[in-house]
């Protein structure tokens, strides 16, 4: 079944309501509203507000001391340019005038979960810890705090920014907060235990993705 | 392409870039579309002029993510598209919270001088009953590829979904119209506001062919 490419064979079908002229223009509205260059510039200031505030933040707790060793500097090293990249995939204006489409992001989301576990999945020589509600919630908490501000900042800036899918690119755009959370308390906490660094410090990724997700159903829609 | 599709996407560019001289243009060509795009997706109780004046608003707010170079019609339905969701996510909660006692009727739409010059015949008619029979996916896949002449491509990305979906809904919209028409006496519509993919009515109404049958010839 291939439904009509053209409108040719349609018009045995009268419309209702065909369009009428236009009434005389009223004035632009008054609210102030950004302009593409000044969007642009809000988002490249948000990025470099959330990078600086995770620099600083993760200097203040103190880096881990094996932070050379191949394993883990690979991870955070994938982990953080995953980050933009997750951005870039569910944001980036296409030649139509919109973002990626909602398949394309979905797949982001996947990919960005696929290569957190992934990379947890490495095996790396360290100090081991078992998985208890003390360490989570020690962990999760300071992953929350790195994925605070980007999150706050991503809000204020992104809010009524996707035009589809609203929900979709929410969830990206929270999992990337979340995920720049875990890169950061993964910069800082020793503990190499694959659970561990799964929930611990992959919580906030999961979070970030939902509470994303909701908000960008509810605000997200221009 | 519609022939003033150009002045258009150039008006939008520029008032993307903050050249508030643009609107007027943009109010010129999108008025008598988007009005009658929410006419025919709420009927004439719909308040297509709120809703209207809705969309204008907003897409003043949003103007900075209108991409360089786009096409604004898909982008303007999308936002077009989003007031509605909004419009109709309102008014259950609206209708959910009244006591039905208190329920006031819709007020008169204030055009209505237009619409019934628009609709004054019964095919005109019996094609706003049966739109308003429509799942409303079906509904607004035929609106945008029939009435509002978008491209299947532009259609989809402007409902955010693929191009088969598109022509899948716009086909069965289609096919429910022709056999509403075709009928001698009842809807032959089931009433169905949440929509969903269901088969409508036979490929082929009252000997006629549907614009399928006739393409794939």
């Amino acid at each position: 079944m291939m439904p009509p490419e053209t409108d040719e064979p349609w018009n045995d079908i009268p419309d209702p309501f065909p369009h009428a002229p236009a009434p005389e223009p009223p004035p632009p509205p008054a609210e102030r509203s950004l302009t593409r260059s000044q969007r642009a510039q809000r988002l490249a200031g948000a990025a470099g507000l959330s990078a600086t505030w995770l620099v600083i933040f993760a200097a203040v707790l103190g880096f881990r001391p094996d932070l050379g060793n191949t394993p883990i500097a690979v991870q955070l090293a994938v982990w953080s340019v995953a980050v933009p990249l997750g951005l870039f995939v569910s944001l980036r204006p296409m030649e139509d005038g919109f973002p990626p489409k909602p398949r394309t992001v979905a797949a982001g989301l996947v990919a960005l979960f696929a290569v957190f576990a992934g990379l947890v999945a490495l095996p790396v020589t360290g100090s081991q810890a078992a998985l208890s509600v003390a360490t989570v919630k020690g962990c999760a908490t300071v992953a929350t705090v790195f994925a605070l501000p980007p999150a706050v900042l991503a809000a204020l800036v992104l809010r009524r920014g996707f035009v589809n899918a609203p929900a979709l690119r929410g969830a990206v755009v929270g999992a990337v907060c979340g995920l720049s959370g875990a890169v950061g308390v993964h910069s800082h906490c020793v503990v190499v235990t694959a659970s561990h660094v799964l929930v611990a410090h992959g919580l906030t990724v999961l979070a970030g993705a939902l509470v994303g997700a909701l908000l960008g159903r509810r605000f997200g829609r221009p | 392409m519609h022939p003033d599709e150009p002045e258009l996407n150039a008006a939008m560019g520029r008032y993307s870039t903050g050249d508030d001289s643009a609107f007027a243009t943009l109010y010129r060509l999108l008025h008598p579309r988007l009005r009658s795009y929410f006419l025919r997706m709420r009927g004439r109780a719909g308040h297509a002029d709120d809703l209207v004046q809705e969309t204008f608003l907003r897409i003043h707010r949003a103007r900075a993510m209108f991409g360089r170079g786009a096409s604004a019609l898909p982008w303007v339905y999308a936002i077009g598209r989003n007031v509605l969701i909004d419009h109709t996510r309102y008014t259950r909660l609206r209708d959910a919270r009244t006591v039905p006692e208190e329920q006031a009727p819709e007020p008169p739409d204030t055009g209505a001088d237009v619409e019934s010059a628009a609709v004054a015949s019964e095919a005109a008619r019996a094609v706003e009953r049966a739109l308003s029979r429509l799942p409303e996916i079906q509904r607004e896949a035929f609106v945008l590829v029939r009435y509002e002449g978008l491209s299947i491509k532009d259609a989809a990305a402007a409902l955010g979904t693929t191009q088969a979906a598109v022509k899948l809904r716009a086909f069965r919209a289609y096919e429910a119209i022709r056999a509403e028409l075709a009928a001698p006496s009842g809807p032959a519509i089931e009433d169905n506001p949440r929509g969903g993919e269901k088969p409508a009515a036979p490929s082929a109404v009252g000997g006629k062919e549907t614009p399928v049958r006739a393409r794939q010839k």
